[in-house]
């Protein structure tokens, strides 16, 4: 007969919820992950993690529900607590890469095409302040926390780390993509300007070239015409 | 009527002849995009991954180098 309570050591209890909480974390950047992804597709990666920590938390219920008498009782459920934990672990760091590197993405979308004219009058702070903080999370502060991720002592942290530079790095994402209108227009107007620019050009070289023909035509005939 | 409290129990190990199928480790899937999408009209579950609109591991792994090595403007 199964049991009917389900009890968990403290030990049981914060590895569980140390698995909810990331569990709860990596689902809300899989579903913004898909959501910024430019080509609408998900990870399959995060999918698979998933799925294993789910096999491996079913091996706890399912010892704990008396399912499974001759398995090594303490050791069993530690043994795969701490494998379903590894899973969620590892889907919250793929997850995290594949959001942070798509936000990346999307800055290059939303800043192609513009001259740097344009850029430099519509976002004064994007080279000056924008750029070195998003490179800085990009090539810094990521590298880092993904070189150290498999440092036992100091994973929670990371994780946690990570996924507030990531917050940052939307928030950046944010302020230059609620620029777009504006850099439209502006890039547009500038176009104009510059189309304006080459058409009064073309008329005063047009000018120059006609006047210095009817000039040269001029002396010409002032040189050739006969003297009476 | 209130449905009555029961407990499920079907019969195990009739596919893989494997009884204690809990313990098995689960290969890493061999994802077949073209299969997926043919076979979408079976499927019930995530448009996205019905559709083949997923990134499998090296495909990811492709774009994730391409994504590395740009600057931004």
């Amino acid at each position: 007969m199964p049991a009917t309570n389900i009890t968990f050591s403290d030990h049981e209890t914060e590895y569980l919820l140390n698995i909810v909480n990331f569990y709860e974390v990596t689902k809300e950047l899989y579903i913004y992950g898909e959501q910024i992804d430019p080509e609408n597709r998900s990870l399959a990666q995060t999918i698979n993690e998933l799925r294993n920590c789910l096999d491996h938390l079913m091996r706890v219920v399912s010892y704990k529900l008396g399912l499974r008498p001759n398995t090594n009782g303490e050791k069993y459920v530690n043994t795969n607590l701490d494998k379903a934990y590894g899973h969620v672990y590892r889907a919250a760091y793929d997850t995290l890469d594949w959001v942070s590197l798509n936000l990346k993405d999307s800055i290059i979308r939303d800043l192609q095409g513009f001259s740097l004219e344009t850029i430099q009058a519509v976002i004064p702070n994007y080279f000056s302040e924008l750029k070195p903080k998003v490179d800085k999370i990009l090539n810094e502060d990521i590298v880092r926390l993904r070189d150290d991720k498999d440092v036992a002592a100091s994973s929670e942290d990371n994780l946690e780390k990570y996924i507030r530079v990531t917050a940052e790095l939307k928030q950046l994402v944010q302020q230059i993509s609620e620029k777009k209108p504006s850099l439209i227009e502006y890039q547009k107007r500038l176009n104009q300007s510059k189309r304006n620019q080459q058409v009064l050009r073309f008329g005063i070289d047009a000018a120059i070239a006609i006047g210095g023909g009817f000039l040269v035509w001029f002396i010409g005939w002032i040189a050739t015409r006969p003297q009476n | 009527m209130e449905k009555e409290n029961m407990v499920i129990e079907p019969i195990k190990g009739l596919f893989i002849g494997e009884k204690n199928i809990l313990d098995i480790e689960l290969k890493e899937p061999n994802l077949n995009k073209a299969l997926t999408q043919k076979l979408s009209y079976r499927s019930r579950g995530s448009v996205r991954l019905s559709l083949g609109l997923f990134y499998t591991r090296s495909e990811w792994e492709q774009k994730r180098k391409s994504l590395l090595a740009e600057h931004l403007p």
